[in-house]
């Protein structure tokens, strides 16, 4: 079970509070969905949970399965299950994508005292997950992200959970920027990644990701703040509304 | 001073020369540009009197070989081995070689009309002591003619057991259409200072590997003088592993029209002793020639990098393309990188551009390697392999890569 409790995370570099007091609790095998304006602190939230230097938890404590994760570097929280979708994903010039994907797994596997897979292990691994993706290997053999589209990067993003087989799935609007298809195919993955102890939080603006990832409860966020929480209802009335009237 | 006391020989007149040239020029003069940010000290004295501390290494750092190379020439202490010539002679439809005290005490020896020359050209508007010393104190080397539309992969392995001065002279000349890649590796107790130069005819294809090992106990000075005729073809690439002061110049004339050029280098440092210099001058006398400077250090633990870079067009040389580039990756903050890249150019229809940028890792960079569970160390160690990435896809020759590799992890474990 993943919690965030009573969460207050200040942006050390400006020394802003973002988030304000926020309580989540995610069961095995739900899937969460956050919609909420622009600046809202959702990316916030995701970067804290992830454990990025420089999101400063002031107040309040995130938890999985009862124990605290805020002393965990980042690679130590990844290794205990959780992953997050960037939403811009970054290119790095010189890391191959195997090789990082390989280090990444094996990294996790021995964090876990799992045997680690050796190359032709790992790319049979790899290239059948690539293949339900509609990923190219080709195009892995290129450095991490640089000169893919904004639709490929978000696939490899993707594409990398399913193969390091998170717990914990955080997706910050891994479906801005997919065409048709490929949204498809990216919710198809996701779904095909459900299951009874995998839970997910999805960041979204659109409600139409939501009719492919059926979620068990929508959440607004505002200011750092969840405002409102329903079923997947909210994101249809978000949809033809807007959010001025749950701001008011 | 002249080759020995008994009899005259060709060489004796160059000797001469560069002597009464060192004489002339104020090795110490610190107010030369030349010397902007490293003493001449650091390198003649070192060189000729002092024993910098050895610290033996543990690694074993040579290299295998096996299945790799045509051939291979070697120097120990700083002594060519004749017998590793031999292999090399069997090809003597291809290939000429000799020692380099063979060659200067023939009389008729094909080197007596190229041997200094490509050095002469170098010494505007600097007169380079350290080479100049080399002209008057070497008397070992290998010079070597490739003949026409040879082609031909060599290693020349420089041991060195004793911490000896080692003051050798290289000459290699390149006919047209020939396709040759010299791989020197440096490694062991030994001290340096190398004059290579080169002589490349038309079309010729040349690619010139140097990888100093981390083992190397003390000052390493390696001077390449290139002549570069129409359209060919040279890749100089520098690997610096040392600890101790490097210093790398490059110096290539490239006389005719349509030649390409690449100078590169990459240099890690991690002690306060190590100091990498790339001082490089590439001159641009005919149309339409190419020519690009890539140098990347990454410094840590008071480690210090020097880039003197110059590209100069000459007015005739219209349509030439001019690239330099160099980048400092300070791991420590108690490192420097100096650099000083520098164009003069003296037509109106070219195209060159110069850029340095110096910083750390990334964090953005860090996180993202991080969050997919990549430890902080190991997520580093991918980050600085990747900044020297754009050195090792100059080269594809996978085990030679492999060999660099290595050196990087060891310097990274
Ligand atoms: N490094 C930073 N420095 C200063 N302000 C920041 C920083 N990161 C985020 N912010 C601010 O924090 C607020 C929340 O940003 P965040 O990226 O979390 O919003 P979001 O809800 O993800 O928005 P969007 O829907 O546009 O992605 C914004 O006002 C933003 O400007
Ligand atoms: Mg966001």
């Amino acid at each position: 079970m993943f919690e965030i409790q009573n969460l207050h995370v200040n942006i050390s570099e400006v020394d802003k509070k973002i988030i304000d007091g926020i309580n989540l609790k995610i069961n095995p095998g739900e899937v969460h969905a956050i919609m909420g304006p622009n600046g809202s602190g959702k990316s916030t939230l995701s970067y804290t949970l992830s454990g990025k230097d420089g999101y400063q938890v002031i107040n309040g404590d995130i938890k999985l399965d009862d124990e605290s994760i805020l002393e965990l570097e980042a690679d130590e929280r990844a290794a205990k299950g959780i992953f997050l979708a960037f939403q811009y994903p970054i290119e790095i010039p010189g890391v191959g994508n195997l090789s990082f994907m390989r280090t990444a797994l094996n990294s996790q596997r021995k964090y876990n005292g799992n045997s680690e897979l050796n190359p032709a292990e790992f790319l049979k691994v790899l290239k059948e997950k690539a293949n339900n993706l509609n990923i190219d290997m080709e195009m892995l053999k290129r450095p991490l992200n640089v000169g893919f589209s904004g639709g490929e990067k978000k696939r490899n993003e993707i594409l990398q959970m399913a193969l390091l087989e998170p717990r914990f799935c955080v997706l910050d609007e891994t479906d801005s920027g997919l065409d048709v298809d490929a949204m498809k195919q990216v919710s198809n993955g996701v779904n095909s990644l459900r299951s009874d102890n995998r839970s997910f939080l999805i960041i979204t603006h659109y409600q139409r990701l939501l009719n492919y990832i059926k979620p068990d409860f929508v959440h607004i966020m505002a200011k750092g703040k969840i405002i409102k929480t329903a079923g997947p209802e909210l994101a249809i009335e978000v949809e033809e509304h807007g959010y001025t009237h749950l701001l008011t | 001073m002249c080759f020995d006391n008994k009899n005259s020989y060709w060489i004796d007149s160059f000797i001469k020369k560069y002597e009464e040239s060192f004489k002339k020029v104020d090795l110490l003069d610190r107010k030369s540009e030349y010397w902007r940010f490293a003493s001449p000290s650091i390198w003649y004295d070192n060189y000729i009197n002092k024993k910098l501390p050895s610290e033996k290494q543990i690694e074993n750092f040579s290299f295998n070989y096996d299945g790799m190379t045509d051939f291979f020439i070697k120097f120990k202490d700083g002594m060519l081995d004749i017998s590793s010539l031999t292999e090399l002679n069997k090809d003597e439809k291809n290939i000429e070689v000799s020692s380099y005290k063979d060659a200067v005490t023939n009389e008729n020896h094909w080197s007596s009309k190229k041997f200094g020359l490509a050095q002469t050209n170098a010494e505007k508007p600097y007169k380079r002591p350290l080479a100049l010393f080399n002209g008057l104190d070497s008397r070992e080397g290998v010079f070597i003619k490739f003949k026409k539309g040879m082609r031909k992969k060599f290693h020349i392995i420089y041991e060195g057991n004793e911490q000896k001065k080692s003051t050798i002279r290289n000459l290699f000349d390149f006919e047209e259409d020939v396709d040759i890649t010299i791989i020197e590796h440096f490694y062991g107790d030994s001290k340096y200072n190398i004059v290579s130069e080169f002589f490349n005819d038309k079309n010729s294809k040349i690619e010139h590997i140097k990888i100093i090992n981390q083992d190397i106990t003390d000052t390493f000075i390696y001077h390449l003088f290139g002549n570069c005729q129409k359209n060919s073809n040279i890749k100089a690439i520098n690997f610096s592993f040392s600890e101790n002061p490097v210093r790398n110049e490059v110096n290539l004339h490239l006389e005719g029209p349509e030649c390409n050029a690449t100078v590169a280098s990459l240099g890690f440092g991690q002690k306060a002793t190590s100091i990498c210099d790339n001082t490089v001058f590439i001159s641009h006398q005919e149309e339409s020639s190419k020519s690009r400077q890539i140098i990347k250090n990454a410094l840590s633990g008071g480690a210090k990098a020097i880039f003197q870079g110059k590209i100069y067009v000459s007015s005739v040389a219209q349509k030439t393309d001019g690239y330099q580039m160099s980048n400092g990756l300070i791991l420590t903050d108690n490192c420097q990188f100096l650099v000083k890249p520098e164009l003069e150019i003296y037509a109106d229809d070219v195209v060159c551009s110069h850029g340095s940028i110096s910083g750390t890792l990334n964090d953005d960079h860090l996180f993202y390697l991080q969050s997919r569970g990549i430890p902080l160390l190991e997520a580093q160690k991918q980050l600085i392999q990747a900044f020297f990435a754009e050195i090792l896809n100059e080269i594809n020759d996978e085990k030679v890569i492999n060999h660099i590799q290595k050196q990087i992890s060891i310097k990274l474990a």
